[in-house]
Order: structure tokens, then C-alpha cells, then sequence
């Protein structure tokens, strides 16, 4: 059975005082009043519906109240052994959150690298991120945001000293494998790379028990110092079942170079929330996704891009395949405020419909108030080119096998940008046996 | 090997074919001539099972098959090749992978065991060094920013390792200089035997000095109004189209 909005609403500004007195003795008073503020500012906004502007193609409120059940249980059902869901061969300084609590994390981080859990800091560890945490976040004017700043309870606060590079990568697993209509909010990282520092992070997303609906926001802010490099990877790739909402906001100081990739290939409705502010001069952001949906899931990206300074460049590119009756939304901001003279600015957007059901709605927004910029936008939605299936086909390849081939080769143009080999041919091999097999 | 009898094709509700007859045995070269827009890539393309066009009338048999009965892998399996007047660009498909499945499917299609990497690698190999085709071509995705002569070679390359029963080249010529022209000719000229065939279609006589057909078939209006020898080219080549025209108006 349903539930509505306001009774959804209800269950969360309901519980949230019980919430952070029950918290009282483990968290200072300016994360109580940071989570005062937050669920003041959800009550407020309510859950988004499609009149909403921002969730007019992506009808998740309705999702969420048709599959959540608010007296589900947030324990495992199975117990999951965690390994054998994780990429393998893929090293690194590894966190897994199962169900939206921590289950393993690495020991012996090398120098530089300090990772602490985001809800057990102290006092004074708080004080320290007085000027970070919460601040680059959306949660005035987004509910999922909202809801996640005041109910986070497990997170990571990743920390990466001044002048050093992180060679292995810092790999977050986000798994649930609960029961039907579980949620599981509030998961909250703060990523901070310290000046002229390098580092990879990589965020895997899996629901290990995908006839079951679940839904996840999660949230992460990220600070990229002067002279940072930061290769930033997020894997939405066995989320059937799943909702997920994902919140992301990174700010750019000068020369700060930031690679950010995602990649989804599954899940009841994704929306990724991917907002980069540029605040410092020669910045570098490349910004790519490729999404391939198909039976009735809804991928939705929503991508800000913010240049507030002169002399950056950002330029970002999404790749969608869609199939069956699946969705995908794009929604692209270019902001170029008044000082960012001399941005360079581009963003593409290339979609293939694979059936007649399967749509596609696609908006860049540039707003640009700087006059000497370089800024351009492209969208395209269309079919796979049929003179090329002929050309292979004449040669004696098989339809299918052509339009995989033509598929493959249009989705691996972004995976080939990865720089993570070990990831690469992971997310590489997992798509071409389902790009192989597309009937249309 | 081919015989096509009384085809009649349209696109788009616009008769182009208009009854087209011809024999092509084993061992033969055959050129088909004549100007822009008679049909001469219409009928290439309808043998090779483009299916934009309508097969409104007529019969092909093709090594005693129903050509257009087949798909058009089916048709390239059993031995057909196009060399592609346009060939189309396919970013981020290797060239190398590409031919290397192409061969496996045909192999598989004659009960043939899939080529191994290191045979299929001496067989390009000896392949690019008869047509003179680079290997840094090879490296790039098919025909991906290619010159236009670079396409075509790669076509040729293509035909030397499928090596198809017969082969259709439409204005592989076009676009050529002499001396590519030349490589093609010899690549065309070294692949030739008793088994297989080569239709040319070209509106110019040149290659036909470098390749000497057996016979020559002047398309017009999508109909062969006149076949002849290679002396048929030279006549051609002197007189211009406009001879043909006049001489059809005479017997129509
Ligand atoms: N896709 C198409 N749609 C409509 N007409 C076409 C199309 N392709 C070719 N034609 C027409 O068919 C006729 C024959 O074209 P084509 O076979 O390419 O001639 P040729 O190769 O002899 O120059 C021309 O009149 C051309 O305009
Ligand atoms: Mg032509």
C-alpha cells in the first residue's frame, strides 16, 4: 500500500527530534544545530514533486512512496559476504557500508592519508571543519540534501595532507541488501585533498539483493586545494532494485584538476546530483557520464558546473544508451559569473535510443554573464547510424553483433578516459556482454 | 556465378533500376561505365542487400543461390564484396578487430575453425604489403578521418583479406592519383583467378588500362543499353556519353 507525501515528510521531521537527542552525547553542538537548520529547511521543501522544476522528468517522490515501507527493517536479511561483491583485483584503501553502516575499512593508511568516521569525531575534530563541513552542500534548496544533512549518522571524513600523492586509490563501497521498501539515508562523505596533493577515489554503489527495492542518499562534499589533482570515479553499475539519490559538490581552488566520472548502468531511478564550483584561476574539470538503462529504470544526471573565476576550463561530456521502455534525463548548468573572464567552457551531451519506448529528455543551461568566454553546448538523441550496421553487416558480421560493436565503441569512448586499468576493464567487460546482446 | 535477370529496383517510390540483365562467370572482369546518377551504385548496392532500396521485379542468383533472399552478412559470408564508393566512417571500431571478427564469421559460415591471433596477424601482414596500406591506418578506427584515397585503399585491403568470390568496386578509381591508382590496379590484378570474379564501376576509362576487363556494360538510365569488349571504354572515353544517348534515342 502507498503512502503519501505528507505522511512520508511526517515520518522523517517526526522522528528527527527523538533522532538527535537519542545522538546528544556524541556530537557537538554545531552539528546539532547544523541538523536544526537541515531538517527546517526539508520541512520546508517537502519532497520533491514533478511541479518542482528540478524533479519535473524524474517522478522519484512518487517512486519512494510507492516502494517504501516506513517499518521495514534496516538489518541485513542475508549476511552478506561483502568480498565477493567487491571489483575485483581492484586495490586501495577500501571502506564498505553495508546497509548505511560501516562494515570494514583498511588498516594501515600510508602517510597523508588520514580517514575517520564523519559521526565519531570530537569535539574538537569538529571545530577543525568548521569552514567545510556542510558548507558546500545544496541542502536549501534540495530535499534529498536536506534529509542526509540532518540525518546523517555514518560517513567518512577523508583527509589527504598537503604535498603528497595517494597512489592506490580510496575505494567506498555503498552496498544494501536489505528488505523491501528499507531506507537507508544519510550516508555523508567529506573528501579534502590538501594542497599539490594527488589522489583517486572511487564510490561503488551495488544493491546485493536486487528484487528488493531500497532507497540510498548519500552525500559528499569535496574540497580540492591549489595544485590538486583528483581522479574521481562513481559505479552505479548492479543497483536494480535500487533508489538512489546522490549529492555530490566539489569545490575547485586555482590549478586544481579534477577528473570526475560516472558511470550507471542499473537501477529503479538514479539521480545524480554533480555540482563543481570553480573558485580559483586555471582549474581544469572534466566532467564525463555514461549511463545505459533499459527495462523500465531512470537514470537522471543533473550536472552544475560554476565558474567563478577567470582562466578555468571545464569541459564535460555524457554519454547515454537507452533501452526498452528506461528514461534518461540530462540536465546541464553552465554558470559564468561576471569575474570568470577567459573560461573555456563546453559541455556535450550524445544519446542513442535503442526502442520506441525508451525517451530521453536533455536541457544544457548556460547562463553566462562574463563577455570574453569561450563556452559551448551540444545535445544530440538519435538512432544507431544504420549505413554503418551496413557497412559491418556487408563485411559478414552479424546485426547483432554489428550494433554491439557500434554500441560498445560509442560507450567505451568515456570508459577509455579512465585511468584506473584495473577499473577500466571492469566496467568495460560489464557492459559489452549486455551492449552484445541488445535485440533492437 | 551471377546472373541477374530483368531487376528492377526503386527508392523512395523512384524507380531507379529499370530492368538490368547480366552474366558474370568465374574468372571474368566486367566493367560497368556510364554517367553520374544512371544507377551504377544503385545496382552495387542492391546486390550487396542495402535494404533502403525495393526489389520491385526480377531475379539475382548468385552461385546458384537467391541473392536477394539472403541478409547481407549472409551475402558477404557466401562471397560477395562491396567496395563502398562512400565507405563509412565508424569511430572507436577497430579496424584490426573489426576484420578479424569479419574473417571469423566467414570462416565460420564455410565450417572453417576461427584464425588464431598470430595467423590472422601474417595474414594482414601480407595483405598490407600488396595493397601498400599503412600499418598506422590499421591502428586508427575504421576509416575514422581517412583521406579519401586512404578509404578506398582500405577497401581494396579489405577485399585482399576476405578474399570474396566476387567483388564489386564502385569508383574505387575516384579519387586516386596515379600512383595509388596503380597499387589498386595491382592489388585487383593479383587476386585474380579462375574462381573468382570483379565487377568495376567507373564512369572514367583509366583504371581500365591497369585492369583489363573481359567485357564492358554502359549503364543508362538504369538500363544496359550496350555491351562490348574493352575497346567498348576507349570508344567511350572519345565519344562521351552523349553518343550513347543519341544512339539509344535511335533504337528506342
Ligand atoms: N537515397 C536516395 N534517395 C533518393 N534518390 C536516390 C537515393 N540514392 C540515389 N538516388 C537517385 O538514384 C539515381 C541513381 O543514383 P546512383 O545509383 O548513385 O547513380 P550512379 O552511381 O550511377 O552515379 C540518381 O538519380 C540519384 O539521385
Ligand atoms: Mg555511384
Amino acid at each position: 500500500m502507498s503512502i503519501t507525501e505528507r505522511e512520508l515528510r511526517d515520518y522523517f521531521t517526526g522522528r528527527f527530534e527523538s533522532f538527535n537527542q537519542g545522538l546528544n552525547g556524541n556530537q557537538s553542538l554545531e552539528i546539532k544545530e547544523l541538523r536544526q537548520k537541515a531538517i527546517g529547511a526539508f520541512a520546508k521543501q517537502g519532497f520533491p514533486l514533478t511541479k518542482n522544476e528540478e524533479y519535473k522528468y524524474t517522478p522519484l517522490t512518487k517512486a519512494l512512496l510507492k516502494s517504501l515501507k516506513l517499518d521495514a527493517p534496516v538489518n541485513s536479511e542475508t549476511i552478506p559476504t561483502c568480498k565477493q561483491h567487491l571489483i575485483p583485483e581492484l586495490e586501495g584503501h577500501m571502506l564498505v557500508y553495508l546497509n548505511g553502516k560501516l562494515a570494514y575499512r583498511s588498516e594501515d593508511l600510508p602517510e597523508g592519508l588520514e580517514i575517520e568516521q564523519l559521526d565519531r569525531l570530537d569535539q574538537t575534530q569538529i571545530s577543525e571543519l568548521k569552514n567545510h563541513l556542510a558548507t558546500l552542500s545544496n541542502y536549501q534548496s534540495d530535499a534529498f540534501a536536506a534529509l542526509n544533512t540532518a540525518f546523517f549518522q555514518s560517513g567518512s571524513l577523508i583527509k589527504i595532507a598537503a604535498n603528497i600523492t595517494i597512489d592506490k586509490p580510496i575505494i567506498i563501497y555503498h552496498f544494501s541488501d536489505g528488505q523491501s521498501g528499507t531506507i537507508y539515508t544519510q550516508t555523508r562523505h567529506l573528501i579534502m585533498v590538501g594542497k599539490n596533493s594527488r589522489a583517486t577515489l572511487v564510490e561503488v554503489n551495488k544493491n546485493l539483493n536486487p528484487e528488493h527495492q531500497t532507497f540510498y542518499n548519500v552525500a559528499s562534499e569535496v574540497f580540492l586545494e591549489e595544485d590538486t589533482q583528483l581522479h574521481y570515479y562513481k559505479t552505479q553499475t548492479e543497483c536494480s532494485g535500487s533508489i538512489i539519490v546522490d549529492n555530490t559538490n566539489i569545490n575547485q581552488k586555482d590549478r586544481s584538476h579534477l577528473y570526475c566520472t560516472t558511470v550507471t548502468t542499473s537501477g529503479t531511478i538514479i539521480r545524480n546530483n554533480l555540482n563543481v564550483t570553480i573558485n580559483g584561476e586555471y582549474c581544469e574539470s572534466y566532467i564525463n557520464g555514461l549511463y545505459l538503462v533499459n527495462g523500465k529504470d531512470h537514470i537522471d544526471n543533473h550536472t552544475t558546473v560554476d565558474h567563478r573565476i577567470a582562466n578555468s576550463y571545464s569541459n564535460e561530456l555524457y554519454k547515454g544508451i537507452i533501452d526498452d521502455a528506461a528514461t534518461g534525463v540530462f540536465n546541464g548548468k553552465i554558470f559564468v559569473q561576471p569575474d570568470a573572464q577567459k573560461t573555456n567552457a563546453f559541455q556535450s551531451n550524445k544519446n542513442l535510443l535503442l526502442s520506441d519506448k525508451a525517451s530521453m529528455n536533455t536541457k544544457p543551461q548556460l547562463e553566462i554573464w562574463a563577455d570574453d568566454v569561450k563556452c559551448s553546448h551540444g545535445a544530440t538523441t538519435g538512432q544507431i547510424d544504420g549505413e554503418q550496421v551496413f557497412y559491418l553487416r556487408s563485411r559478414g558480421l552479424d546485426e547483432q553483433q554489428a550494433k554491439g560493436l557500434l554500441l560498445y565503441a560509442f560507450a567505451t569512448e568515456l570508459l577509455d578516459r579512465i585511468s584506473l586499468p584495473v577499473l577500466k576493464d571492469y566496467l568495460k567487460e560489464s557492459i559489452s556482454d549486455r551492449l552484445y546482446s541488445c535485440e533492437s | 556465378m551471377l546472373i541477374i535477370d530483368n531487376l528492377k529496383a526503386s527508392i523512395e517510390e523512384k524507380q531507379i533500376l529499370k530492368g538490368i540483365n547480366l552474366q558474370i562467370k568465374a574468372g571474368e572482369v566486367h566493367a560497368i561505365m556510364g554517367p553520374n546518377g544512371s544507377g551504377k551504385s544503385t545496382l552495387a548496392s542492391v546486390l550487396a542487400g542495402r535494404d533502403s532500396y525495393d526489389v520491385s521485379d526480377g531475379s539475382v542468383s548468385f552461385l546458384g543461390k537467391d541473392l536477394l533472399d539472403m541478409t547481407p552478412e549472409l551475402r558477404a559470408r557466401e562471397g560477395l564484396f562491396l567496395a563502398f564508393q562512400y565507405p563509412i566512417e565508424i569511430p572507436g571500431v577497430s579496424s584490426t578487430n573489426f576484420l578479424k571478427a569479419a574473417v571469423n564469421k566467414i570462416r565460420e559460415h564455410r565450417g572453417q575453425d576461427a584464425m588464431d591471433a598470430v595467423t590472422f596477424l601474417k595474414l594482414i601482414k601480407e595483405k598490407m604489403k600488396l595493397v601498400e596500406i599503412d600499418q598506422s591506418l590499421l591502428s586508427r578506427s575504421l576509416n575514422d578521418g581517412f583521406s579519401g584515397g586512404e578509404k578506398k585503399r582500405n577497401e581494396i585491403f579489405q577485399m585482399a583479406v576476405l578474399e570474396p568470390r566476387l567483388a564489386i568496386l564502385d569508383e574505387t578509381d575516384s579519387g586516386l592519383d596515379i600512383d595509388a591508382l596503380r597499387i589498386v590496379a595491382n592489388g585487383v590484378n593479383t587476386l585474380r583467378n579462375k574462381d573468382n570474379a570483379t565487377v568495376i564501376v567507373t564512369h572514367y576509362q583509366r583504371l581500365l588500362d591497369y585492369i583489363i576487363p573481359d567485357f564492358v556494360h554502359v549503364l543508362y538510365d538504369g538500363k544496359i543499353v550496350k555491351s562490348g569488349t574493352k575497346e567498348l571504354a576507349l570508344e567511350l572515353e572519345e565519344k562521351g556519353y552523349d553518343w550513347i544517348r543519341e544512339d539509344e534515342q535511335v533504337t528506342s
